[in-house]
């Protein structure tokens, strides 16, 4: 058995890092370099002033993260909140014609973003929801959402009505049902969907310009006039920059539900010391 | 003396597909059950033993009929405010919670202190048989001593059993 799994891990190891870890290194390389010209292979001199400006020089760098944070996290909220109940209607209850209804919510998937944002985009202008935090997080939703109904589904769909039943005969109401009984099932479900959803915000670029107008800065607002002409030094760094808070807005998520397994474990532990 | 009293009490279940079996139905039943009563239901397969059980849980909702405990009619009190207990056919015992917090959990839904309910926990353990086991998973136990967990968690909260 051992040995059907060395070619499989080396190709993965292999895939890995050509497709993930080695275009790195020439973004690490050009972030640092100056005057980085055609046909030379390596950088002729190297300067910290890209970072310099991203870091420093441009205050609005760390507000674009902050608020490009603030939009995942408000987004994936807003999701879960919304999925849990979807998922719970499209696996437990018999609907006629819910494959239109799975359809209209996995529709943003298939049908190009821009299509439904030039709608939005003339609604939210008339009720005034355009260049605002709030109406840039609604229009996050229709591309993440899917996502977190998916997790969600698949996570109802293994729960058997059994379960609740039991809960219901001991006493539990609707909420001690759903907290005791139905959450801890659903978590890594949950968790899942969560990071997509987190991870899609995070790089929405044409709907958060349209809607934004230009006025919500997230990250991706910033980064893309360097990619598309301007110093590929500075669009290196903030590349990095992205990938960065990307990894860090998942560990936090992956920490969080760690600790929340971790929580239950210390309780259980808890109670063993004490008796 | 409290009696359980079911009266007409009637279940269809919808069409099926034409060619497979014709839909179940369970036909009007009437029973009266003495308090301390050993009562036992028996049938062979698919005749709606557990359907009766359910339909007096409240687990399924009764297309006719009424079922009265004493002087009351239950008939449309929803299953967890019934105060019955119901050992299922399987275990059913919560996977994320350790025996003793599933034994404990209907005296939680109670509002029993913890303290209290750990104690009493404990003590139907060791009735069941199952001593020492309170801090194991589920997963943990066997099937015959999930089962006895199982009913241990439904004799504990000093409800009707059935």
């Amino acid at each position: 058995m051992k040995k059907n799994y060395l070619p499989a891990k080396a190709f993965l190891f292999l895939f890995l890092l050509m497709f993930i870890f080695l275009p790195f290194i020439p973004l690490v390389l050009t972030s640092f370099s100056y005057n980085w010209i055609w046909p030379n292979a390596m950088p002729e001199s190297f300067s910290l002033s890209a970072w310099d400006y991203v870091l420093f020089d441009n205050s609005s760098t760390w507000q674009a993260i902050g608020v490009s944070l603030l939009i995942a996290f408000i987004v994936t909220a807003v999701n879960i909140i919304l999925a849990v109940p979807a998922a719970n209607a499209f696996v437990r209850y018999p609907l006629r014609g819910k494959w239109l209804f799975e359809a209209i919510i996995f529709a943003p998937i298939v049908i190009p973003p821009f299509v439904a944002v030039m709608g939005i985009h003339l609604t939210f202008l008339r009720i005034g929801l355009t260049e605002t935090i709030f109406g840039v997080v609604l229009a996050h939703i229709s591309p993440t959402l899917p996502y977190v109904v998916r997790a969600a589904i698949t996570s109802y769909s293994t729960l058997s009505v059994d379960w609740e039943n039991q809960a219901r005969m001991l006493g539990a109401g609707p909420f001690s049902r759903f907290y005791h009984v139905v959450l801890p099932h659903l978590m890594p479900g949950i968790a899942a969907g969560a990071s997509l959803s987190i991870l899609i915000s995070l790089s929405q670029y044409l709907i958060t310009f349209i809607i934004g107008s230009g006025q919500v800065m997230t990250l991706p607002i910033l980064l893309f006039p360097f990619i598309s002409g301007g110093d590929p030094a500075i669009a290196s760094s903030y590349s990095l920059l992205f990938a960065g808070m990307a990894i860090v807005a998942l560990l936090i998520l992956d920490l969080a539900l760690k600790r929340y397994y971790k929580k239950k474990q210390a309780a259980a532990a808890i109670k063993g010391v004490r008796e | 003396m409290n009696q359980l009293r079911i009266t007409q009490l009637e279940k269809k279940f919808g069409e099926r597909k034409k060619e497979e079996n014709p839909a179940f139905s369970l036909k009007p039943v009437h029973l009266t059950i003495e308090e301390g009563e050993f009562f036992s239901l028996l049938g062979p397969s698919g005749c709606g033993k557990t359907t009766l059980l359910k339909l007096l849980a409240g687990l399924e909702q009764a297309d006719n009929g009424e079922v009265w405990v004493g002087e009351a009619n239950i008939t449309n009190v929803p299953s967890e405010a019934r105060n019955f207990a119901m050992v299922f056919q399987q275990p059913l015992l919560f996977p994320h919670m350790n025996v003793e917090d599933n034994i404990a959990f209907g005296l939680k839904m109670k509002r029993v202190k913890r303290a209290e309910r750990i104690e009493r926990a404990l003590e139907m353990l060791g009735h069941v048989g199952l001593k020492g086991y309170g801090k194991r998973f589920p997963n943990e136990l066997s099937g015959g001593q999930q089962q006895r967990a199982a009913l241990a968690r439904a004799l504990v909260s000093d409800r009707a059993s059935y």
